[in-house]
């Protein structure tokens, strides 16, 4: 299990790596967020590699009862965090494109 | 009655991708009816990728507004709402362009406005017996349901787009939803706004291209999803 779990961590990792550095090529993303990315995504090959040396660090900084599955859990209130943000800003742009359409539509009729 | 001889008729057509019948379907809309004095056509094409624009263009007397990309059929209603606005309609009418719904049933459709009986009349399909596929019936039960849990509507036909609203309603009604969802939400807007809702019974026809359109499981899911979305954030 952990074997595919590191496979999985790596495969994602790749692509998603891949995928910033071609959209910087591209000119598509600063270097700040390539960077950023990237530094993140090794953080997650990291994490399923050496589980255990991880844990240990976790450990040592939070005390007892914390190791990865903290790590883990906080990472998946963030996500959430991060879903909410993105549905309340996609809405937003949505509204707003709305309106654009609406209005342009509507300016063929008083043509 | 005199008074109401001078009535403005807009009939708006939300649609997407319906080149092969929209043609058929304006056709069909009656061009004199008892208590209204003039009937104007407004197509809203909603992004269409096939030929709807080229289409309605080969019409006479239909008003094209285009949307630039594709947003859904509840912005497309709105958009044919706001435009009846604008052209001072008296009362609008919406319906599918797909050819589910029957032009000529419009007149009975009005009647209610122009008696002044109603601000919004919908076009039920559950009125009277007639065959409509189990998937659509359950659907619609689903959503009946849950427009009378969000707005304390008990309707037979929420999903009804063969509706039509008067001035007032025109005035009143604002909402800012794209997807299929726009039908309950225009009730909830109705209650709100305390409008009168009359119910009329349709005749449906379900061609193999309108089953093709409309609301499936999935989007229905979605549209669920939306309104108690939309509601929860009205609550707060």
């Amino acid at each position: 299990m952990r074997l595919f779990a590191q496979f999985f961590a790596t495969f994602l990792a790749a692509v998603v790596i891949a995928k910033t550095w071609s959209d910087y090529r591209l000119q598509r993303e600063s270097y700040q967020m390539v960077i950023f990315w990237t530094i993140i995504w090794f953080l997650v090959i990291v994490i399923s590699f050496f589980p255990n040396f991880v844990d240990l660090k976790i450990f040592q900084i939070g005390g007892k009862g914390s190791g990865v599955g903290t790590l883990l859990g906080m990472g998946e209130i963030f996500l959430l965090f991060i879903l909410y943000r993105i549905y309340v800003k996609m809405e937003r742009v949505e509204r707003e494109l709305t309106k654009l359409i609406k209005n342009l539509a509507l300016k063929d009729l008083k043509k | 009655m005199p008074a109401q001889l001078n009535k403005k008729l807009i009939i708006i057509f939300p649609a997407y991708n319906e080149g092969p019948i929209i043609a058929s379907v304006l056709k069909k809309i009656p061009r004199r009816i008892q208590g209204i004095s003039s009937i104007k056509c407004i197509v809203v094409n909603d992004g269409s990728r096939d030929d709807t624009a080229q289409a309605v263009r080969s019409i006479k007397k239909v008003t094209l507004l285009n949307h630039r990309l594709n947003l859904g059929v509840g912005a497309a209603t709105m958009t044919g709402i706001a435009a009846a606005q604008l052209l001072d309609g008296d009362i609008a009418v919406t319906l599918d362009a797909d050819g589910q719904h029957n032009p000529q049933e419009i007149a009975r459709l009005i009647q209610p406005i122009l008696d002044e009986k109603a601000d919004i009349v919908i076009g039920s399909r559950f009125l009277q017996r007639q065959p409509v596929p189990y998937h659509r019936v359950f659907i619609n039960k689903c959503a009946n349901l849950l427009s009378a849990l969000l707005y304390r509507i008990t309707i037979s036909d929420s999903q009804s787009g063969f509706r039509a609203y008067s001035k007032k309603a025109l005035e009143l009604l604002q909402i800012d939803i794209n997807g299929y969802e726009v039908c309950s939400e225009l009730l909830g807007q109705a209650r709100k706004h305390h409008l009168d809702i009359v119910e009329v019974p349709i005749s449906v026809e379900y061609t193999r291209y309108s089953m093709r359109k409309g609301q499936g499981l999935a989007n229905s899911l979605t549209m669920g999803f939306n309104l108690l979305y939309k509601s929860l954030r009205r609550m707060s």
